[in-house]
């Protein structure tokens, strides 16, 4: 019994931390958000669904510097878990 | 009834078992490992470029030491970033920093044109036209005296060109030049006169190249006359000669600054960097210098204006990629010169607190900007006269930046060379 319970916890570990390609597409749609975000001259702050998961993108002034915009980007999937985060500061298009 | 061998069987199967288990373990383990590093790697590249965002669009325009901080105050978000003053234009440099990772890109940055201000021609109102003779041809926008443009036949030359004489918008200029960014020149100052007293000589090998992730390298040849021969200087380098300087055909310069009190430029020498002289700069026949060069006259001290005057001269066939410009903080009775000799091609922006000189056949892809234009013959000297030139400011790339120092740029700042990365 306790054997069993120790394999399990080590399965359960294993699968928690392994790579999922849930994950790994939920990077690919962030890296494409952020690209597209990057050349576009009016993003906002929106929540949006691709391919099953909920992209929250908050965009915010970075620093209280007039001409730098922060981006915030974050991926969910169906159960509401958060499975990658991205951030990054682009040059404000209106500059 | 079993045989004896089982035993030895049921072994060797489970050996087997055992290691294509561990390699599995073994490639999974790699795999993943793999892919932490690309998603760190790919984290550092998103901080890295978000510095050098900061570096350009960010307010503080100071040159201090390099400052890190954390930027969404998370972890795995360290960035360090520093700015440079290198001449007429700014180096940035800009770290990100994960565990034992670190990515840093060092650029060169200038700032954007203003197109309401950029013009092929700006002519200080001297209440004389500007006229144009034989093959001349200027495309773009001109700011001229009210007297305007005139044909004129000069050195048995007729106006060979457009009949538009200037096709672009005409504007009315003023008595004086926009003047150079204040700031900017008194940081040109405090550069050309900087105590280098206790900076060492030329090395004794045949090239030295310094990153600017390192301190600037100073290299100081004193009051004796030097010719840099057989040596390549690549980098954060600045090269001081209290009196003259010949550059020969076989010197390489990448990005250095060179201050000196006059500076020669044998012929054939290919190189990009940013020449600052006192008295004169003579850049010899079929020299080619790289965007982004500089060849500069800049004069502080009012005493050493009145003694001689200040020149800037490119010979035949030269190919000048950049600006080239003159400062004299009082007007001397001997206006500077800017000699554009014949077949040279200049792409940038020349600016003249004193004449522009040209030969036939030279070229201007960009701007001039000047007090009076000047034209030549072995008898005659004729002021605001343009012959056998063309000045084509459409010819200038549309990505094309330059320094903050001159009175066309706007404040966006923009990457014009990427210079170091990882």
């Amino acid at each position: 019994m306790v054997v069993f319970g120790i394999a399990m916890m080590i399965y359960a570990n294993i699968v928690q931390s392994s790579l999922s390609v849930t994950k790994i597409r939920a990077q690919a749609i962030l890296n494409q958000t952020l690209q597209a975000d990057e050349t576009s001259a009016n993003s906002s702050s929106t929540t949006f669904t691709v391919d099953n998961l909920n992209i929250e993108q908050t965009v915010k002034n970075y620093n209280n510097e007039p001409n730098l915009t922060e981006i915030d980007l974050a991926a969910y999937d169906a159960n509401g878990q958060q499975l990658i985060t991205l951030h990054k500061v682009i040059i404000n298009k209106n500059e | 009834m079993l045989k004896a061998s089982a035993l030895y069987m049921v072994i060797i199967i489970a050996l087997v078992i055992g290691i294509l288990c561990s390699s599995l373990i073994v490639t999974a383990y790699f795999y993943r490992l793999q892919y932490q590093k690309t998603f760190r790697h790919e984290q550092l590249q998103n901080n890295v470029a978000s510095a050098v965002n900061i570096l350009l669009g960010g307010t503080d325009t100071s040159y201090a030491a390099p400052k890190t901080f954390s930027l969404f105050n998370q972890d795995a978000d360290s960035v360090s970033t520093q700015r440079i003053f290198w001449g007429t234009i700014d180096i940035g440099v800009a770290k990100a920093m994960i565990q034992q990772d670190t990515i840093y890109r060092t650029f060169a940055i200038a700032n954007t044109i203003d197109s309401s201000k950029w013009a092929a021609v700006y002519l200080d109102d001297n209440s004389r036209p500007l006229s144009l003779s034989g093959n001349t041809s200027i495309v773009g926008d001109a700011y001229l005296s009210p007297a305007g443009v005139d044909q004129a036949y000069v050195n048995n030359q007729a106006y060979t060109g457009d009949k538009r004489l200037i096709i672009g918008v005409k504007h009315n200029s003023e008595k004086t030049l926009p003047p150079l960014n204040v700031g900017r020149l008194q940081e040109l100052q405090q550069l050309i006169q900087q105590n280098r007293k206790n900076e060492p000589g030329l090395p004794s090998t045949d090239s030295l190249i310094n990153s600017f992730l390192l301190p600037t390298k100073i290299i100081n040849l004193g009051k004796s006359v030097n010719t840099l021969k057989h040596i390549k200087l690549s980098g954060n380098i600045i090269l001081f000669s209290d009196t003259a300087l010949t550059l020969d055909s076989t010197t390489q310069l990448n990005n250095v600054i060179v201050v000196a009190q006059s500076i020669t430029v044998n012929s054939g020498f290919h190189g990009a960097c940013q020449l600052f002289a006192h008295d004169t700069i003579g850049v010899q026949q079929r020299c080619r210098f790289d965007y982004p060069s500089v060849l500069a006259i800049m004069r502080f001290d009012p005493a050493s204006i009145l003694k001689k005057g200040a020149k800037i001269s490119l010979y035949n066939n030269v190919v000048f990629n950049g600006c080239i410009f003159t400062y004299e903080q009082q007007a001397s009775t001997l206006p500077p010169l800017i000699h554009i000799g014949k077949k040279v091609t200049v792409k940038g922006l020349v600016y003249s607190q004193g004449y522009v000189e040209f030969q036939d056949k030279a070229e201007i892809d960009g701007s001039v900007f000047t007090d009076r234009f000047l034209y030549q013959t072995s008898f005659t000297r004729y002021e605001n006269y343009v012959v056998n030139t063309t000045i084509n400011e459409k010819l200038l790339s549309t990505y094309y930046l330059t320094s903050v120092l001159f009175p066309v740029t706007t404040k966006k700042k923009r990457i014009l060379q990427w210079l170091e990365s990882n």
